[in-house]
């Protein structure tokens, strides 16, 4: 177990993260700290950088300033430790994997099993738990190219569920997804945090956003605002984020936020 | 020259990115018996054949008139082309993978017109004999062609600085395709007496290779194979794009080098020994593909061995077809690797667009 039993760490924490991009500062001195289980958002305008945060969490970019995990700094962990450690799913990955869909989601036991060839048992049970999680267990001898846009997604996330690791980064989870089936993510990774996991999601639209625990909103590379999704102050904050373009009003069912 | 659709092949796998059309899945086992068999037919086949038409299988037995010919020239050719074409075939797989283009082929980091200028410098100073000569010119022309098969790549991989991008090793192996090219037209000006000799070079043929070009193949397809299997996962994780690889742990830097590093033993191996051969690299991949294998640990091993396959029907075709006379080897794999990729461009446009 790592961490100190007296002292409980961060699960993530970050500290003064620049990061860029080609000639752009993307993130400009940003600090913040994710508790675990959580289910964190990251809202802000375009351009804001919330898929770098989440690249610069998973080491896939290069960054200046310090990124803990469990109070260990991260360019210390070796990267199969961190692949099992971190699992990230991205925004803009190929879909043109010819692939079978249980073959790609058995991709997600790499961190566990490094270039071994033969799968064990545990392996094929995470697998089918993952499919199953995101009801596309039926699919799993299909094409992974061959599947729509919607049935992608959802394997791609089963992917990033398989790995078991303790901090789960998704960027647009929800992009591609029917209103149906986005109420079923909700659900599904609502269950995962209650397991203990911390989810960070990447999400456009405020309105999934606040169906999440905490929010951090994200303006010009740095943390605007951190707070619970129910606090009326962080609910303020995303108005002004958004040029008061938006307006976050209470509803029968919970938050809503319109737009102007 | 045949050198010229190799690198517009390079140049138009930086943009192109189809996919391929699946069939009904056949299993690992099944494939794998199956090719076996053809490549034994085959073999049967390539030591009755050759330009003095088909003889029976009697030819195998001592006594027979032709057992000679048989052995000291059939023999030789069916298994170079066997382990050639396998070594091709492999490579073709692992470029593939490598840089996520299914229109990727083994020369696609200079190590066609690396091989292509080494000659060209052996003939010249070897003062444009034949390819005919005495077998020291023959190794020292087959020295030549893997030195510089391996000095394209070397050099492609020194322009990009390093294994990092996928992208910048692409464009840096094109460019230096077409500028040792260049270096090769001029030598042609100012030598055109190895013209010729330089042509059937990159016509590519079976007809020089002997006993010892097969165990050196056979040797480096034993390497490159278990080689490759132990990267194999690797390539899988690639497929899902190299961000995510990365996320999982895949060291990009290393995996790209030990790729890099088997690409360049098998084709400048084979075309030390057979020339250049277009389109085995190519189109093994995409048949076996198309076939149902997709994970690399299968495709690796299916892969090599229809490579095998195509190149031995290909030579068999190429030496009895217009029997007494051979046709170059590389001219039958072109128009065959050429129709079969119209098939399938064709197959593609009939579908649905944009899948």
């Amino acid at each position: 177990m790592l961490g100190n039993v007296c002292v409980k760490s961060p699960l993530i924490e970050v500290q003064d993260l620049f990061v860029k991009l080609g000639s752009k500062e993307v993130l400009q001195g940003l600090s913040t700290r994710f508790d675990s289980p959580k289910w964190v958002s990251v809202i802000g305008a375009n351009g804001a950088g919330k898929s770098t945060l989440l690249k610069a969490i998973a080491s896939l970019v290069p960054f200046e300033g310090q990124i803990h995990f469990n109070g260990i700094s991260l360019k210390l962990i070796k990267p199969l430790e961190r692949a099992r450690l971190v699992s990230w799913m991205g925004q803009t990955e190929s879909r043109l994997s010819g692939l079978k869909v249980r073959d790609v989601v058995m991709l997600s036991r790499y961190p566990h099993r490094g270039r071994a060839q033969l799968d064990s048992d545990c392996d094929e049970e995470e697998v089918t738990r993952a499919l199953d999680r995101l009801h596309v267990l039926n699919l799993q001898d299909q094409v992974f190219a061959r599947l729509s846009g919607g049935e992608q997604q959802r394997v791609l996330i089963a992917r990033a569920m398989a790995v078991r690791a303790p901090l789960m980064l998704l960027d647009e989870p929800f992009a591609f997804l029917d209103p149906p089936h986005q109420a079923e993510l909700v659900t599904t990774l609502r269950e995962e945090v209650l397991q203990g996991q911390c989810v960070i999601t990447v999400i456009h639209d405020l309105n999934l956003a606040l169906q999440t625990d905490w929010i951090c909103l994200l303006a010009k590379g740095k943390v605007f605002f951190e707070g619970s999704s129910d606090d009326t102050l962080t609910h303020r904050a995303m108005e002004a984020a958004f040029d008061h373009r938006v307006k976050v009003v209470q509803t029968q069912d919970g938050w809503v936020c319109l737009t102007q | 020259m045949l050198l010229i659709p190799v690198e517009l092949v390079n140049y138009f796998l930086l943009f192109h990115r189809p996919i391929q059309v699946m069939t009904p899945a056949l299993k690992f086992s099944t494939l794998l018996i199956s090719l076996l068999v053809l490549a034994l037919v085959l073999v049967l086949l390539g030591l009755c054949a050759g330009s003095s038409g088909f003889e029976s299988l009697g030819i195998l037995i001592p006594g027979h008139l032709a057992h000679d010919l048989m052995v000291n020239i059939r023999l030789p050719r069916t298994l170079a082309a066997l382990s050639g074409g396998a070594l091709l075939g492999l490579a073709g797989a692992v470029a593939q993978g490598l840089f996520r283009n299914p229109l990727a082929d083994p020369y696609l980091l200079g190590s066609a017109s690396g091989a292509t200028l080494g000659v060209s410098c052996a003939l010249i100073a070897l003062g444009g004999v034949g390819l005919h000569a005495g077998w020291l010119v023959r190794f020292g022309i087959s020295g030549s062609a893997l030195i510089g098969a391996w000095v394209g790549v070397i050099l492609s991989v020194f322009l990009a600085r390093g294994f990092q991008t996928s992208y910048r090793l692409l464009l840096c192996g094109v460019v230096v395709g077409v500028i040792m090219g260049a270096l090769c037209s001029a030598l042609g000006i100012l030598h055109p007496q190895m013209l010729q000799s330089l042509q059937s070079f990159m016509m590519g043929s079976t007809l020089f290779a002997d006993i010892q070009s097969s165990w050196l193949m056979f040797g480096a397809l034993a390497i490159a194979i278990l080689w490759a299997l132990r990267y194999a996962r690797a390539l899988d994780a690639l497929s899902l794009g190299e961000l995510t690889a990365k996320s999982l742990g895949v060291d990009l830097t290393q995996t790209r080098a030990h790729f890099i590093g088997i690409l360049s033993l098998c084709t400048g191996v084979a075309v030390s020994q057979l020339g250049l051969i277009a389109f085995v690299g190519l189109a093994a991949p995409h048949v076996v593909r198309n076939l149902g294998q997709v994970l690399y640990r299968d495709l690796i091993v299916l892969s090599s061995l229809c490579g095998a396959v195509l190149l031995l029907g290909s030579d068999i075709v190429a030496r009895s077809i217009i029997g007494p006379q051979e046709l170059p080897l590389g001219l039958v794999t072109a128009l065959l690797g050429g129709l079969y990729l119209l098939w399938v461009m064709n197959d593609h446009a009939l579908g649905v667009s944009g899948e």
